[in-house]
């Protein structure tokens, strides 16, 4: 569905660098990294907003700022910063935009907007930050899209409906035909639904695999300092020490044994993003 | 096409006013200190009302370019609107605009003519004013340079096109005063050579500075119409549009 190869975009003193990367139909790609990473700016490629000045994008087999109209129709996004009108009410604001999507369904708005507690004859001024990012959600289902972008949107949600936001898009990509890249911090919500991680740091790929090669690819082996500092150099990425111990963020090795007396755990999302942004700010530091 | 900009105007109307008082800079309140000379100068009643019809549609065509011109919304670029479709949109918007301020000159200045208060050849000559100041001055889009965090400084429209802006701007106002002062009154029923001549030389100006600054319509197009070059001006109270 997605298919960017060698795409570099220079936008002042920011680059994105050669990033290349594949989402096919029916996968949810968590899109990581620090602020200013280059998220929000790969995602405005995808959206056709900026041209890459290098490389290819292929949104649905198309070029997104070529055949804009074809590849926005089926674009459902979310994006973290004020749109729409604020003077309108939900309704107004869905109608007026809606119009240019074929397939936007008002019934289908009113029943989202509905589940997710909004008032479509309130202006939009009047909601909340979190209740705003509701109704960029309840627009972007309701014209049918194939794939949403969506930009940290949960940092803004309550718990409950965080909740019923994943059970949505997992919904959304069960039937094999869309797909979603969701851009966040909150990495906890990526362990439970993404299918491919991909990060970004200052401008470049660090890496884009599956989420079962990215638990077979890393590990977190805890215990007596000076035992971590054993380790084999070539294997560790990151270390840090501190009183009660150390910890190093390895490669993983299946042919290696490590010490019995060192605690190995497959770390989650939010390890693995710590430790390689980590090292990318203290390369050699082992 | 002709519909959805209309009923984008009507219900962008609030935020239009916002924009153009946000927008309010220090020659708005020099043309509007404009409503004043035939007061101060004792002007017969005749060229007051050539004057003010003259004027108002003038000012209306500045302030129409203020409230809905130079600018698309975020939104509007990420909704399924191809760049012809957007063009397109700009071009209706601006059609609309620059007839509106001509349209009202015509009703006003009309009653005039068809009441014998104005010289049939000044009717002709201040509408042929009107028509290319109005299109000149509704291609605004706020500025020749585009400045943000992410975007790298940089010229996107030709050179000296914010100052034939305000060249523009003001000889326009200034051309159509001298029309109305010189040929304005209906009872003349000769003109003399200077009078000619100082029309003319006012008329031609103009005319040539408008037609400069229209043949910047197609960057400002381009200008407008693409995400990257586009204006990130936002109202302050609006819903801030970030890039």
């Amino acid at each position: 569905m997605i298919e960017l190869s060698g795409v570099e975009k220079k936008l002042g003193d920011f680059a994105l660098k050669d990033i290349s990367l594949q989402l096919p139909k029916g996968y949810i790609m968590g899109l990581i990294g620090a602020n200013g990473a280059g998220k929000t700016t790969l995602l405005h490629i995808i959206l056709g907003l900026y041209r890459a000045d290098k490389g290819d994008v292929r949104i649905f087999g198309c070029k997104p700022d070529i055949d804009e109209v074809k590849v926005r129709g089926e674009i459902g996004w979310v994006l973290a910063e004020e749109l729409f009108h604020s003077g309108f009410t939900l309704q107004e604001n869905a109608q007026f935009y809606g119009k240019y999507y074929l397939n936007y369904s008002r019934a289908l708005f009113e029943d989202y907007c509905e589940r997710f507690g909004l008032k479509p004859d309130k202006k939009l001024k009047e909601h909340s930050k979190g209740e705003k990012l509701k109704f960029q959600f309840a627009f972007a289902m309701s014209h049918q899209p194939k794939l949403l972008l969506l930009d940290e949107p949960t940092a803004s949600f309550d718990p409950e409906f965080r909740a019923e936001f994943l059970r949505i898009i997992t919904r959304f990509v069960s039937d094999g035909e869309h797909s979603v890249i969701l851009a966040t911090h909150l990495t906890k919500d990526l362990d439970r639904i993404a299918d491919y991680i991909a990060m970004l740091d200052a401008g470049r790929l660090i890496f884009h695999l599956e989420r079962t090669q990215l638990e077979d690819r890393y590990r977190l082996v805890a215990g007596e300092e000076y035992k971590i500092k054993c380790l084999p150099a070539d294997q560790v990425i990151a270390m840090e020490s501190g009183e009660y111990g150390a910890r190093a963020f390895v490669k993983y090795n299946q042919r290696f044994v490590y010490d019995s007396e060192l605690a190995v755990s497959v770390p989650n999302l939010e390890d693995i993003m710590f430790y390689l942004l980590k090292k990318e700010k203290q390369p050699g530091r082992w | 096409m002709l519909y959805m900009v209309l009923d984008d105007f009507r219900r962008n109307f609030k935020y239009g006013v916002k924009r153009m008082f946000e927008r309010f800079e220090n020659w708005y309140l020099f043309f509007c200190m404009l409503i004043f000379p035939p007061i101060l100068f004792h002007t017969s009643i005749h060229k007051c009302f050539i004057y003010y019809f003259s004027f108002i549609p003038m000012l209306g065509a500045l302030l129409l370019s203020r409230m809905y011109g130079g600018w698309m919304e975020k939104t509007l670029f990420l909704c399924p609107l191809g760049k012809k479709d957007r063009e397109k949109y700009y071009l209706i918007s601006w059609g609309i605009r620059t007839a509106s301020a001509v349209f009202l000159f015509l009703l006003l200045n009309g009653i005039l003519f068809i009441a014998g208060w104005l010289h049939p050849l000044a009717f002709i000559l201040m509408f042929i004013l009107m028509a290319f100041y109005s299109a000149a001055v509704n291609l605004y889009c706020g500025g020749a340079k585009r400045e943000n965090g992410m975007l790298e400084q940089k010229r996107v429209l030709p050179e000296n096109y914010e100052t034939w802006n305000v060249v523009g701007q003001i000889l326009g106002l200034g051309a159509m005063v001298v029309l109305v002062v010189v040929l304005g009154d209906a009872e003349k029923s000769k003109i003399t050579t200077w009078e000619f001549i100082i029309v003319s030389v006012f008329l031609f100006a103009n005319i040539l500075i408008q037609i400069k600054i229209i043949k910047c319509f197609r960057f400002i197009m381009d200008y407008v119409t693409q995400f990257e070059q586009s204006l990130k001006y936002e109202p302050k109270k609006h819903g801030g549009q970030n890039i």
